[in-house]
């Protein structure tokens, strides 16, 4: 074999080139996709969920609010960040994505919930964060569960081992080969479904309620959020949407977290809307499990939340004028 | 340390690059020290158990060598007996102590069973078997004995073959850690192609079969009699990616440094005999049996029945090698019994040959028996594969059970056990494309694989295969199958 490290360093080359552009065609292609698991982040960093009431918050939140009827009761722009599946550690590292590709919100409502303040133990839903790892605020949002590791940084196509059917899809999408429709609007979908009896079985589980985590950190980064927004001069609105109320009653340190919500909305002045009580929390009808409205609960309780909101937005805007 | 972990990664090139730089007479120092550390990474302690089987074995050689006469004999047996000694306590103990005390319960006696809670010692059923040949070929006057008891060390523990083969002889394997094997690229480059071979095999095609075929085993009940034949085909083709895979990785990674260990696959599942498959199958281990156990007991130069017996006790033996459970002897009956028919109905099956006219087409022929040898050693894999005796008999039992001819039963049997259709896809093309290679290399070792193709075409291929490493394999450090033996 003649030349035989010039023989290694061409394969090798090669392979990086390769690689890199198979890492490419499938990011392009997944960044573009309007796939359920891509199409919100897409949405942000192509800036086109920019608007002037961003919502954010869990599952509870891209299932709860109808930004159609909050916008159009406001006559606001409106866009639904809900995370599936993510306390508030993930959910700020969207809004820092979000705020990197578009203007600041004039409103943002924070949706809350009893495992808000927690953290996940397994990073969820991990293939959704694939295409994006070059962006900071998912490095510092995904980097404390030790999940990813510097090869998926900086190794091309390392991140997407073992991921046969993303890599076909994300190519299929590159090649306009294969084209997926997002379902939601504006980052929110009803749900049409009925009550299930998912409850009923954790309740018999559960019969003496369940004790909800919180971190101290997770706590902290709140009160950073609610800070910086501050800062910017961004009005915030802290929510907590209606969950069914037998559900309600299980979690036994309940009024410490709400002790939590309540000290941070007093520190920064800030509303607290909680929804725990509302009329609509001990009727089945409205939901389909027992922290999730259905379509018929959230476009109820969107239209009662944006009355709320145009309300408290009517009061500031009084008081700034200085009417009483 | 497993080869498909990210240690390994690091641990390879690490020991590679410190195998050329060293001079020769650190080397293999540096090879124990290196395999020390691989061995360790599963539990350090047991290390001790390997340095106890170094040392009867070592000792073992010299006595036998500087002796004569029946003195000779006697410390063969006490170094065979001693070094079987650590294996039955550790690997047999709970399994004899079980199983008589089911006979005593079955006779209405009390035995209380022997419960040793250990885990058994990685790969020993395999040092034990290169330390026995060792010892065996030195008193067959074949390997003189080696006085180095560092590179006696090392022949045991090379950390390539140390934990699942391939079982080497001495007369192979212990001169080459006294050669100094030079810098050669071309060599190098077909070790690292081999390895890339293996772990194509063990992380696209084992691994990912791993799943479904823990999926029905792990429940035989919920799945019909179509479920239970797929995931026992594709335990089939799982347990062959799975340790000729392992076997390839441990040939190539051990050629990088210069090292050339012995064959132990060849394309077993192309084999139209079952005494074929046996000779294409784990071939370390089946030449192992037959030059220690099956020639010194008579071989086929005794009595019919005797040859049978020798035949069938072998294949027993082989059985209990694997595991210390009813399910492996079984399987090893199974084999036997298929050699022995196979001697029985070799005159039947030429008449049926001339009868039908399959006498004339070689081919077909040809095709028939690998067919059936195809489905007979997949029947003896369910044995092998099920956890006990009772879930093997319910396998066998509902093969053919709640099968149904209506459209999408197939898909709805293949959801049922996890497989999706992008699992088809990956599987057909990976087994698709082995089996491509497999036929291409026909009367050539896979340690020559493409070596006779164009450059574009090879580079063609390595390419696809690092791509479908990373792309199409399964990355949850599955252990290799015959490391619990």
């Amino acid at each position: 074999m003649k030349r035989p490290f010039a023989y290694v360093a061409l394969f090798v080359v090669l392979l990086t080139v390769i690689c890199s552009a198979l890492d490419y065609a499938v990011t392009a292609g997944l960044r573009r996709s309007e796939m359920p698991l891509y199409a919100e982040w897409n949405a942000i960093v192509s800036g086109e969920a920019g608007a002037e009431v961003l919502i954010q918050g869990s599952s509870r939140t891209w299932v709860g609010f109808s930004p159609a009827i909050i916008g159009d009761r406001l006559g606001l722009s409106c866009y639904n960040l809900g995370m599936d599946g993510y306390p508030l550690d993930m959910e700020l590292a969207r809004y820092r994505l979000y705020r990197k590709y578009a203007q600041k919100p004039k409103i943002i409502v924070q949706a809350l919930d009893t495992y808000s303040l927690n953290r996940r133990d397994d990073l969820y839903q991990n293939n959704q964060f694939l295409p994006y790892l070059n962006e900071d605020a998912i490095r510092e949002g995904v980097e404390p569960y030790d999940y990813f590791a510097w090869y998926d940084y900086s190794l091309p196509l390392v991140r997407y081992r073992g991921s046969f059917e993303l890599v076909c899809k994300g190519v299929g999408e590159f090649f306009g080969i294969r084209h997926y429709t997002n379902e939601k609007d504006r980052g929110y979908q009803g749900q049409a479904r009925g009550w299930s009896d998912e409850f009923e079985r954790w309740a018999k589980e559960h019969p003496h309620g369940v004790e909800q985590k919180y971190l101290q950190s997770v706590v902290d980064d709140l009160d950073s959020f609610l800070a910086e927004c501050s800062r910017d001069g961004i009005i915030v609105v802290l929510v907590y949407p209606p969950e069914y109320s037998e559900a309600r009653d299980m979690v036994n340190n309940r009024e410490e977290i709400f002790t939590i919500y309540r000290r941070l909305a007093a520190k920064y002045q800030l509303e607290f809307l909680d929804y725990s009580y509302d009329a609509m929390a001990n009727d089945t009808a409205y939901f389909y499990n027992s922290q999730h409205l259905n379509k018929l609960g959230s476009e109820l309780f969107s239209a009662r939340f944006a009355d709320s909101l145009a309300g408290l937005l009517a009061l500031k805007g009084d008081s700034a004028a200085g009417r009483p | 340390m497993l080869f498909n972990s990210y240690q390994f990664l690091i641990f390879f090139p690490v020991v590679t690059i410190l195998y050329f730089v060293l001079p020769h007479r650190f080397r293999w120092g540096m090879l124990l020290v290196a395999s020390c550390a691989f061995y360790m990474a599963f539990i350090p302690i047991y290390i001790l158990i390997l340095f106890v089987t170094i040392a009867i074995d070592y000792a073992a050689g010299l006595f036998i060598a500087g002796s004569t006469g029946r003195r000779r004999r006697w410390y063969l047996v006490a170094s065979i007996v001693a070094t079987c000694l650590v294996l039955a306590v550790f690997k047999y103990l709970g399994f004899f102590s079980g199983s008589l005390a089911a006979i005593a319960h079955a006779l209405g006696l009390h035995y209380p069973a022997k419960v040793l809670n250990i885990v058994l010692p990685l790969g020993l059923s395999f040092h034990t078997f290169q330390g026995l040949s060792y010892v065996i070929e030195v008193y067959r006057g074949r390997q003189k004995p080696e006085r180095h008891p560092g590179i006696f060390a090392v022949y045991v523990m090379f950390y390539p073959q140390l934990v699942a083969g391939p079982i080497e002889r001495p007369q192979n394997l212990l001169h080459q850690f006294r050669e100094a094997h030079t810098f050669d690229l071309a060599r190098i480059s077909d070790g690292l192609k081999l390895m890339l071979w293996g772990f194509f095999k063990k992380v696209v095609i084992a691994d990912r079969l791993a799943i479904f075929v823990g999926e029905v085993y792990g429940a035989p009940e919920n799945h019909s009699g179509l479920g239970l034949g797929l995931a026992t085909v594709f335990f089939a083709i799982q347990i062959f990616c799975d340790f000729s895979g392992y076997s390839d990785i441990a040939i190539g990674a051990a050629q990088v440094m210069g090292f050339k260990l012995m064959t132990n696959f060849n394309r077993p599942y192309h084999a139209a005999s079952i005494s074929e498959f046996w000779k294409r199958w784990h071939i370390s281990l089946s030449t192992w049996f037959r030059d220690y156990l099956y020639i010194p007991l008579g071989g086929n130069r005794v009595p019919r029945w005797r040859w049978q017996f020798n035949l069938f006790i072998t294949f027993l033996v082989s059985g209990l090698w694997h595991g210390a459970n009813w399910t492996f002897v079984i399987w090893g009956a199974i084999h036997g019994f298929y050699l022995i028919f196979s001697i029985w109905s070799q005159g039947a099956r030429e008449r049926v040959a001339r009868v039908t006219g399959l006498e004339r087409h070689r081919r077909v022929r040809t095709v028939v028996g690998v067919i059936t040898v195809f489905v007979l050693v997949c029947f003896a894999w369910i044995f092998f594969r099920a956890e006990n005796l009772g879930q093997a008999l319910y396998i066998v039992q509902h093969l053919f059970v709640g099968w149904q001819a209506t459209p999408g039963y197939v898909g709805a049997t293949l959801a049922k056990m996890g497989v999706t259709g992008i699992d088809l896809v990956a599987l057909g093309l990976a087994v698709g494309f082995m089996e491509f290679v497999h036929l291409r290399q026909r009367n050539r070792e896979e340690r020559h694989l493409f070596a006779g193709s164009r450059t574009p075409v090879r580079w063609v291929v390595w390419y696809g295969l690092v791509l479908a490493i990373v792309v199409m394999g399964v990355f949850s450090n599955n252990q290799f199958i015959y490391f619990q033996f």
